[in-house]
């Protein structure tokens, strides 16, 4: 296997590291090589960048809940 | 000592045990959180604005007194289940590190994010996360501490975290998708009302406007 071609487990690995540590150079385009061919992967790192703005706005659904409303106007 | 800041803080007191019970996943230390909160506060009482002032000083207290408490029961917080040292799911890959089963399109962020009902459904993913997946990963993303803090306060390793946290997000997003996603799926562009409606659009231009929107 070349340095720059990963499957999708390996893929999905890189993805949920880089929310811990910053991916090498290798590791980067690996992830973005994959990304561009497979639609799985795509589908799954937008549903991790969805539940990192939904964490984002719990934050104020938490805080703003008695009045029945988020501000989410910004 | 004005009356109105106890009424103040008391009518609080609910929304601070809940932060604090999903960040602890446990009733006696989120209660202590709390009470040295109000405590806190009662000792050095300030006028705000409005409530909302008010709560946002709190929670800050709020915070602090959470993380007092998960530094004290540190092993306690940290015990792990079988749930926690599986790093990737078998579940969800193939021997040959395929995907067993397609991603669903959860759709466009924005139209989910607008729907309250949705954070309803995810506060309860995040109480049924498995309690000390839920304690790392509410330390990221509540209380906002890096990596090496985390590790630091709850004395476990870097590598002991990043499964933990893996683990926390794949159920997060399993039980977002049986939650939430399985009964209000991306629309399709060619299913959606309005497309029927406009059969001579250009697909192809909503399509690719789609796409974008996607990426």
């Amino acid at each position: 296997m070349s340095l720059f071609h990963r499957n999708c487990r390996e893929v999905t690995r890189l993805v949920l590291e880089r929310e811990n540590r910053p991916l090498t150079l290798v590791e980067r385009i690996a992830v973005r090589f994959h990304l561009s061919i497979c639609l799985m992967c795509t589908r799954f790192t937008g549903q991790l960048q969805l539940m990192n703005r939904a964490m984002a706005q719990w934050k104020q659904y938490a805080e703003h809940d008695e009045h029945g409303e988020r501000d989410d106007a910004a | 000592m004005s009356n109105d800041f106890s009424r103040q803080l008391e009518s609080l007191q609910p929304q601070l045990l809940r932060f604090a019970r999903t960040q602890l996943r446990n009733d006696a230390w989120a209660e202590d959180a709390v009470s040295e909160t109000v405590l806190a506060a009662l000792e050095k009482p300030q006028s705000f604005a409005g409530l909302s002032q008010l709560k946002t000083w709190l929670v800050g207290i709020l915070k602090h007194k959470v993380i007092d408490q998960l530094r004290r029961h540190k092993r306690e917080a940290t015990v792990l289940t079988n749930d926690d040292n599986e790093d990737l799911d078998d579940l969800l890959f193939a021997p040959d590190g395929h995907w067993r089963e397609m991603p669903a399109d959860w759709g466009n962020p924005d139209d989910v994010l607008r729907q309250r009902q949705f954070f309803d459904v995810m506060q309860t993913c995040l109480d049924v996360l498995p309690p000390t997946q839920a304690r790392v990963f509410m330390m990221r993303e509540w209380l906002e501490l890096s990596s090496d803090e985390v590790c630091k306060e709850l004395a476990i390793t870097t590598t002991n975290l990043w499964v933990l946290l893996h683990r926390a997000r794949l159920r997060l997003r399993e039980c977002l998708q049986a939650g939430w996603f399985d009964a209000h799926p991306a629309p399709h562009p060619g299913r959606s009302p309005s497309m029927s409606a406009r059969p001579a659009a250009p697909k192809g231009a909503r399509a690719a406007a789609r796409r974008a929107e996607d990426s």
